[in-house]
């Protein structure tokens, strides 16, 4: 009797001009999506790489459940393989060999055994197989209408500390599976990319008479000096058209910011404090956030270049060293402990300058030396904890963080 | 609609049993297409969706966003996943428009 | 369907040596080249002056510049901190006097250093003026300010790496150097 009655109530609930539908869901409830390998050349170390790379990628990229097995099939099979039958999608993928050596992926995704994305990639070598890898992870995100991931198709520049006063600078993806020492001995620091197509960068060398500022062409490997000063030059950051750095120099010991002119080759002195003003980034096209002592601590301040105002930007804590802006937006390291005598911890906090908000991003260890990817969906950093270093990778909008350790010696810093 | 069926639909059991079916039918598809983002447990959005008689979506649009940004992102995309899926042909043979709460559980 | 060619992405990367004052090996042709075993090129190195043997004419014992600079000590500092404690000012004084005197032919390269294990711009300021205190107080005692110059390594010169206290406070330092 109830049953018919709350038939009967559906009934007429559902052809009345106001029924509702209730769609009630779980927040980690992702669709699951499972990897088909159907590549013809390669061996079976090589396959696996590239299965394990692009798993990993869909996992970065936060809207799968990722299936992790390892299943081979026919690229041209009409079905997805038996024990895939129930995932919302399936990436299959065939690897081939051409005659010039190069590597060439063809993709299908498949949604309910339909197709509903091909695509072809090719790269002449394939020992950067991870850049297709990305690619791929960066099209099926973008064909979900996800927000942009353009930041796993970038490269990263870092420079690693080898030894006492030795480092290399190595060009990388951003899990450093690729990495390639670009600028080997000497003790060479602070990478910063010259341009938004990553196709010069800047550098600190330390070991020249006084610091020097230098700058690399990649393809033609040609080095020229920018700029020298004694005590400390460094390259803090670059404005999005490549014509304007931020650089930190110490003329007389004197560690102050400036901003330089590419084409004129003149700088400006941006902040006057007797103490230690450094760290400048953009916030914007005319305005930077920076690290100053001028309160007896460390903390974040803006400015507009070159005006004389100076705006604080943090009220928390006793020691914020480290900053990158986006938008509205500021990420700091904070120094959580103040102890001369044993570890201390630095974590990185994210705040708005429009609204209260704030939210701490990590929870152990040193982490420092944030930036914001350029489309803001990403915080890169350095993480080290347990003498173990590694380059960590925060997704904002979905409250994920991802680490990929360093396989020998310390990340210095880094660029993205 | 085979003439078995068509005896019954003057009974309410039966044709409720349908509707409830094409009811349930299309909770279940918005229900696939609709992905939570996380930090949005409790609210809810309430959306409009019409479909015609064999199936197409005419029509999806919010009445009421949320006060969770994150989940008024998503919604706004769920209309574009809809587009193409093929909903379950009308019981009754006519157009249908319902109003839909998404709400991410808490 | 759409291709997409990468291998213009990173076909120019090429190795070369690190800096020094030469010119850096170029590999002018764009294709990737594995450098085979790119040159180390080593940085400037303090050069010893002359043999043991040999006589500096200004008339004190015949010292190398590296013996000289053995009696400039290093200055430690507390955490956090960069003005001189009262324990090492003997230090500076008598680094000032050497400065002055056995080292009046080379320049002063004071190198600053922190314990913080971390690398940001903050932590090579906060050498930088630890170097600069020293220079201030070198000056102080008639040094010529232009003999001397300043450089921060931040934390990327450790003498030790235990994390013990000692290692910490060993490794908040001005270091001297003498260069022709």
């Amino acid at each position: 009797m109830k049953l018919f009655l709350s038939l009967l109530m559906l009934f007429s609930l559902s052809f009345a001009e106001d029924s509702t539908i209730e769609v009630i869901k779980r927040v980690d409830s992702l669709p699951s999506i499972a990897v088909e390998d159907s590549s013809i050349s390669y061996d079976d170390t090589f396959k696996m790489r590239f299965f394990k790379s692009i798993v990993a990628d869909l996992n970065v990229i936060s809207i799968f459940n990722v299936d992790r097995h390892y299943r081979e099939t026919h690229f041209n099979d009409t079905n997805v393989i038996v024990n895939n039958k129930d995932m919302n999608y399936v990436l299959r993928y065939k690897m081939f060999e051409d005659d010039n050596g190069a590597l060439n992926i063809g993709i299908k995704l498949l949604e309910e055994n339909k197709l509903v994305l091909s695509k072809n990639y090719k790269v002449g070598r394939k020992n950067i197989y991870m850049f297709i890898s990305h690619a791929i992870a960066y099209d099926i995100n973008e064909f979900m209408g996800e927000a942009s991931v353009a930041w796993m198709k970038r490269k990263v520049i870092f420079s690693r500390i080898i030894a006492p006063k030795k480092s290399e600078i190595v060009i990388a993806d951003y899990t450093l599976t690729y990495q390639h020492t670009i600028v080997k001995g000497g003790f060479n620091v602070f990478p910063k990319w010259a341009n938004r197509a990553q196709k010069s960068f800047y550098y600190t060398a330390l070991d020249a008479k006084i610091p020097t500022l230098k700058h690399v062409d990649i393809k033609t490997a040609k080095v020229t000096n920018v700029i020298s000063s004694d005590g400390m030059m460094i390259c803090s950051d670059v404005s999005d058209d490549g014509k304007t750095l931020l650089l930190t120099m110490a003329k007389d010991g004197q560690p102050d910011v400036y901003s330089y002119k590419t084409n004129t080759k003149k700088y400006t002195r941006e902040t006057k404090y007797n103490g230690i003003d450094v760290n400048a980034q953009f916030m914007s096209k005319d305005k930077m956030v920076f690290i100053s002592n001028r309160l007896g601590y460390p903390n974040v301040f803006a400015k507009r270049l070159g005006s004389s105002e100076v705006e604080q930007m943090i009220y928390y804590g006793k020691s914020n060293s480290a900053c990158s802006a986006h938008g509205e937006y500021i990420v700091y390291k904070a120094r959580e402990s103040s102890n001369a005598f044993s570890a201390n911890t630095f974590n990185l906090h994210l705040i708005s300058t429009k609204t209260d908000f704030i939210r701490r991003l990590t929870a152990t260890g040193v982490n420092e030396f944030p930036r914001f990817s350029k489309d803001g969906d990403a915080i890169i950093f350095i993480k080290n904890y347990m003498a173990q270093s590694s380059i960590g990778i925060i997704r904002l909008k979905h409250n994920k963080n991802y680490l990929f350790p360093l396989k020998y010696g310390r990340v210095q810093s880094m660029d993205w | 609609m085979d003439s078995a069926k068509t005896n019954e639909e003057s009974t309410p059991t039966s044709s409720g049993s349908e509707v409830n079916e094409y009811l349930a039918k299309i909770q279940a598809l918005v229900y696939k297409y609709f992905n939570v983002p996380p930090n949005s447990e409790g609210y809810s959005v309430m959306a409009y969706i019409e479909l015609n008689s064999i199936g197409k979506v005419m029509d999806f649009r919010i009445l009421n966003y949320s006060a969770n940004d994150a989940l008024n992102s998503e919604v706004d995309k769920i209309k574009n996943r809809l587009k193409s899926v093929v909903f379950p042909i009308n019981p009754q043979n006519r157009s249908f428009n319902t109003k839909v709460i998404l709400k991410s559980k808490e | 369907m759409k291709s997409i060619v990468l291998s213009g992405v990173v076909a120019a990367l090429l190795v070369f040596s690190g800096c020094s004052s030469k010119d850096p090996v170029v590999d002018a042709e764009t294709q990737e080249v594995e450098a085979p075993a790119a040159q180390e090129v080593k940085a400037v190195e303090t050069e010893t002056v002359s043999s043991e043997s040999s006589v500096i004419s200004s008339g004190t014992d015949s010292l190398t510049m590296s013996d000289i600079e053995k009696q400039l000590t290093s200055v430690y500092f507390d955490f956090d901190k960069f003005n001189i404690r009262a324990d090492m000012q003997e230090k500076v004084t008598t680094s000032a006097a050497v400065a002055n005197a056995a080292a009046s032919a080379y320049s002063v390269k004071l190198e600053g250093n922190c314990d913080e294990w971390g690398s940001d711009e903050y932590n090579f300021a906060l050498g930088l003026k630890r170097a600069n205190a020293v220079k201030k107080a070198l000056v102080a005692e008639g040094v010529d300010a232009a003999r001397v110059a300043m450089v921060s390594y931040g934390e990327s010169n450790p003498v030790c790496s235990d994390k013990t206290k000692d290692c910490w406070a060993q490794n908040r330092r001005v270091d001297f150097k003498l260069l022709p």
